[in-house]
């Protein structure tokens, strides 16, 4: 929720009303101004001494949908460039990190007669090469063969145990 | 994964440091839109002298604002899922991931009238949306500074 400071402040007051509409339309849709970087105010009147006028003519707002569903909503104002207004750059962005687990043998799998098999059979089969590369190949494809037997024929044991 | 979106109200993309600098932002940030108020110029044009160098297709131009003004919305091909226009805002929904996300480019009316309606129209929030724009209003004595009468 949002809510507008009004003070007396020496100067150019703006427009209670429209801003007032502003801030309603602001709270009954639920919408938040984000965090920026740099500078606060993105309009200047580009006139000299006391006749500057600097004022945040531009947002960038986001729903509370898109801050539940987004990691981070960031917006960034540019320096003042040729235009009165600087340039706004909003980024939306989620964490894609994916921990990838190490691989490891569990015991249990040797009482299922199919994962000896398995193991059998992908010993069998033939590589040609020196011995250590015939070696590292066959533990290589023996572990791609087994994760996928074990995801897709053993299943996740603590989903069978929750079942039973 | 990142999505950005990149306003401005330019005011004449005629000088060439405008052209200039929208060329490398667009190039450094991998900007998914872009909304530029009041070009003052026309589409082929500005097509001529920016557009070519960069992968952005035009998705909408609202029609006139204030007389000249007008807002353009351009957009990287084929992402582009529904696009919504008014006389003051573009909405352009996206759907990346099977995820659904918007961006609303707001080019505010100065005139207290026409501002209402644009309160009035611009609410519809039902999946993630983020707004951006020149509202043309601040929100409180803290949002101005200077301008001693």
């Amino acid at each position: 929720m949002l809510c507008s400071r009004w003070m007396t402040v020496k100067g150019v007051t703006p427009n209670q009303v429209s801003c007032n509409e502003f801030l309603d339309w602001i709270n009954t849709n639920d919408l938040s101004c984000m965090h920026f970087t740099r500078s606060c105010y993105n309009w200047c009147n580009v006139r000299k001494g006391l006749h500057r006028i600097h004022r945040r003519l531009n947002r960038a707002l986001y729903n509370g949908v898109c801050l539940d569903e987004w990691d981070s909503c960031t917006y960034h104002v540019f320096v003042k460039n040729c235009s009165d207004h600087y340039p706004i750059i909003s980024s939306l962005a989620r964490n894609s990190l994916r921990k990838v687990s190490n691989f490891c043998f569990f015991s249990l799998w040797l009482q299922d007669t199919s994962c000896l098999k398995l193991i059998h059979d992908s010993w069998d089969n033939k590589v040609v090469g020196c011995p250590t590369f015939i070696l590292q190949h066959k533990l290589k494809r023996f572990k791609i063969e087994l994760r996928d037997w074990n995801k897709n024929s053993f299943g996740n044991v603590h989903n069978a145990v929750l079942l039973k | 994964m990142k999505v950005s979106s990149f306003f401005w109200n330019v005011r004449g993309l005629g000088n060439y440091k405008i052209v200039e600098m929208l060329i490398s932002l667009l190039k450094l940030h991998k900007l998914v839109l872009i909304f530029l108020v009041k070009p003052m110029m026309s589409y082929t044009d500005a097509f001529n002298v920016l557009f070519k160098f960069v992968n952005m297709h035009l998705v909408a131009m609202s029609p006139t604002v204030n007389k000249a003004a007008k807002l353009w919305c351009l957009s990287v091909p084929n992402l582009v899922q529904n696009v919504l226009v008014n006389d003051q805002f573009i909405s352009v929904t996206y759907l990346l991931h099977d995820k659904c996300f918007s961006f609303a480019g707001v080019y505010g009316s100065n005139t207290y009238l026409a501002k209402l309606f644009l309160w009035r129209d611009l609410s519809f929030f039902t999946w993630p949306w983020c707004i951006l724009g020149d509202f043309n209003v601040v929100l409180s004595v803290d949002d101005c500074k200077g301008g001693d009468s």
